[in-house]
């Protein structure tokens, strides 16, 4: 149904809700047991909260340092980090904690070869990706492991033509990117795999039809509601909006859809009394969908106040530069 | 993590006292203290075994209450393979008798969730140990079953997929049974999907593949006649099309069978009229028009230098403007064909 007139013209940003939401987290969630439930990825939600904070400019990175000693508990002798203190390690779950540790500027704080050689150990053969000792070979571990070795500055220690080629194998008949060979094509699996060829700078691939992939990404919108959809004929939802979107902006096509109906969309998942964003209009909020939909705002033009985030790394622009300048090769002297 | 919000559950007036909002919320906190130390207690019981090295049945045990509550708690399904794999080398009676009986466990975990990535590399993993005494053919009926319910369910084709060659099917088999799915229902992108692959897996000559590409527009026309507004069938129409020009351009038109077009050209040109058809009884479905553009488009890229384009080039600058009042969302797109 159309949205009534009243809530359009209230179409506002209402960051300090979301900051409260965020906040809230912390604190109070102890005694739901919606909080205790996701403990196990406990180390991507904190990604997703902080990251949200950032994009807002609200995330005091001081406040923050006393999670570090959580990040470093969560890493497992292997190398790698598990969704919390005593679970095991996954690809998953390695590029949430590095992430983090990018936003509060605390990389210094850990062994990141040991992380790298955890990451790179998980390469098989054909170019993929296990997510962690027990064999699952995604797509999305794909992108894990590309974007953690290339925040660490460790993107050599992976064969990088075979990771391309595992992906590229998971290109279907429409353009899009399934989680592995011969799987349908979703929105996430395409975020994952366009991210990983943007960062394995490997975008100009033969077999990669951008127009064919662009227009299959475009027809994601639903309208009258102007949100994005993860696979055809399927309920539009915010999480896909940024999917769907940082895989448009990767290729250069994001003027292919309906920005503003897509901005609305999110801004009518918003929970106008306690803050958050939900994965559409009138369901419940969380910190998941806060993220996406703060994202999602951020991409669509930096409007209504939020930092940009670079679409790759989906980290903010800020906080990706000052990660990777620190790999910067040294300048020739000779 | 997807919650919707309840509505107020309708209420008897007269019957009995109302609660007041206090107490509601009082009862839901208590209620949810209840369910947060029942779940501490299964999974710190779990942990704290694993820490023992404890891998016996209690421990199994263990990993099961846990999971039956989050079947996401991936490091409960970790220490159950643990357990089992311990049981392997402690008991090989035992162990197989526990690998049946994990069977039940994992199908019970998929019926509750089926969309759980762990939950199905769970059943992957137990089926593999099996091995040799799988029944495959029951498998594929779990498949069945289960694309029944939710015949969008990725995780269950892509398992099906494997399951179909343990038992012995040949990809001519698995066709067949995407087309009964679409006979099902013409809206099943992830059917249309998989035939996109096996087409050229079954068909390996290039004109025996030309010929059932042909004979695959019309059973896509089929879905664009009864559900013309579902984009399934537009998108797999487009990869179609390209796909019978591309391999009509390789083929060696003498060899072919009767009944083929004699050039891509003749083909684009049978193939616009039959849209027309379409467009006849839908004028204003974005999705036919487009269609004809993108036909002409690719018209306009197999004729020849010295034919008259300017009739096709006017239609497809027609159409596109068409499009963007019609569609326009995606009027960047449009302008893009246009150029």
């Amino acid at each position: 149904p159309r949205m009534a007139t009243a809530k359009e013209s209230k179409r506002v940003f209402l960051a300090d809700k979301h900051v409260a939401f965020i906040r809230s987290l912390e604190k109070k969630k102890e005694e739901e047991f919606d909080f205790w439930v996701s403990e196990h990825l406990r180390m991507s939600a904190v990604y997703w909260g902080l990251s949200a904070l950032k994009l807002m400019g609200r995330l005091a990175e001081e406040d923050y340092r006393g999670m570090v000693d959580w990040i470093v508990a969560c890493q497992q002798p292997c190398g790698g980090f598990g969704g919390n203190v005593d679970h095991d390690a996954h690809l998953l779950y390695t590029l949430s904690a590095i992430q983090v540790l990018c936003l509060l500027d605390c990389l210094d704080k850990i062994d990141t070869e040991k992380v790298a050689l955890f990451v790179a150990g998980l390469q098989q053969e054909d170019g993929s990706f296990f997510g962690d000792k027990w064999g699952e070979v995604d797509t999305r571990f794909s992108y894990c492991a590309v974007s953690c070795l290339s925040l660490l500055g460790k993107l050599d220690k992976i064969n990088k033509e075979k990771a391309v080629s595992f992906i590229m194998k998971c290109c279907n008949f429409d353009g899009g990117f399934g989680n592995v060979p011969d799987a349908e094509s979703h929105a996430g699996q395409t975020f994952c795999c366009i991210g990983a060829l943007s960062i394995l700078q490997a975008l100009d691939h033969k077999d990669l039809d951008k127009d064919k992939l662009g227009w299959w990404l475009a027809e994601r919108q639903v309208l009258p509601g102007g949100g994005l959809n993860g696979r055809p004929e399927k309920l539009p939802d915010v999480c896909y909006s940024w999917w769907v979107l940082t895989a448009l902006s990767i290729i250069g096509k994001l003027d292919w859809i309906d920005k503003t109906a897509l901005a609305n969309f999110i801004l009518d998942c918003q929970e106008d009394e306690g803050g958050g964003i939900a994965d559409r209009p009138d369901d419940l909020p969380d910190v998941y969908h806060t993220f996406f939909g703060v994202a999602g705002l951020s991409l669509l033009g930096q409007l209504y106040g939020t930092e940009a985030i670079d679409p790759a790394y989906a980290l903010p622009v800020g906080v990706l530069n000052r990660t990777l300048g620190k790999h910067a090769p040294p300048v020739a002297t000779q | 993590q997807h919650t919707s919000r309840r509505s107020p559950q309708p209420h008897m007036h007269g019957v009995r006292k109302l609660k007041t909002s206090e107490d509601k919320e009082r009862e839901r906190k208590a209620e949810s203290r209840r369910k947060i130390e029942a779940y501490k207690h299964d999974t710190e019981q779990m942990f704290a075994m694993r820490k023992e090295g404890k891998l016996d049945a209690e421990a199994l045990n263990a990993t099961s209450k846990v999971l039956e509550g989050n079947p996401d708690f991936y490091v409960a399904w970790n220490n159950r393979r643990e357990i089992l794999l311990h049981l392997q080398t402690a008991d090989e009676t035992a162990y197989n008798e526990a690998l049946g009986k994990e069977l039940s466990f994992s199908e019970k975990c998929i019926a509750k969730n089926p969309k759980s990535y762990w939950v199905w590399l769970y059943r992957r993993w137990i089926t593999m140990k099996l091995e040799g005494s799988m029944n495959w053919t029951r498998e594929l009926g779990l498949c069945e079953k289960l694309l029944d319910l939710d015949s969008r369910n990725f995780h269950c084709w892509n398992y099906r997929r494997e399951v179909s060659k343990r038992a012995g099917h040949v990809f001519a088999d698995d066709l067949l049974f995407t087309e009964k799915k679409i006979k099902q229902n013409f809206s099943n992108y992830s059917a249309w999907h998989q035939r996109s692959f096996l087409l050229p897996l079954v068909y390996t000559h290039a004109s025996d593949l030309l010929a059932e590409l042909l004979k695959e527009l019309e059973l896509v026309r089929s879905a664009l006649y009864t559900e013309p507004a579902d984009q399934s069938g537009w998108i797999y129409h487009r990869w179609l099309t390209g796909t019978i020009l591309a391999h009509m351009k390789q083929v060696e038109q003498e060899s072919c069978a009767q009944g083929l077009p004699s050039s891509p050209a003749e083909f684009l040109c049978e193939e616009l009229a039959k849209q027309q058809e379409l467009r006849d009884l839908e004028p204003d479905s974005k999705w036919v028009i487009v269609t004809c553009v993108y036909l002409r488009l690719l018209l306009l890229s197999v004729t020849g230098t010295d034919t008259d384009t300017s009739a096709d080039r006017a239609a497809v600058a027609a159409d596109l403007q068409r499009l963007s009042q019609l569609d326009p969302p995606h009027a960047q797109y449009y302008a893009f064909l246009q150029h």
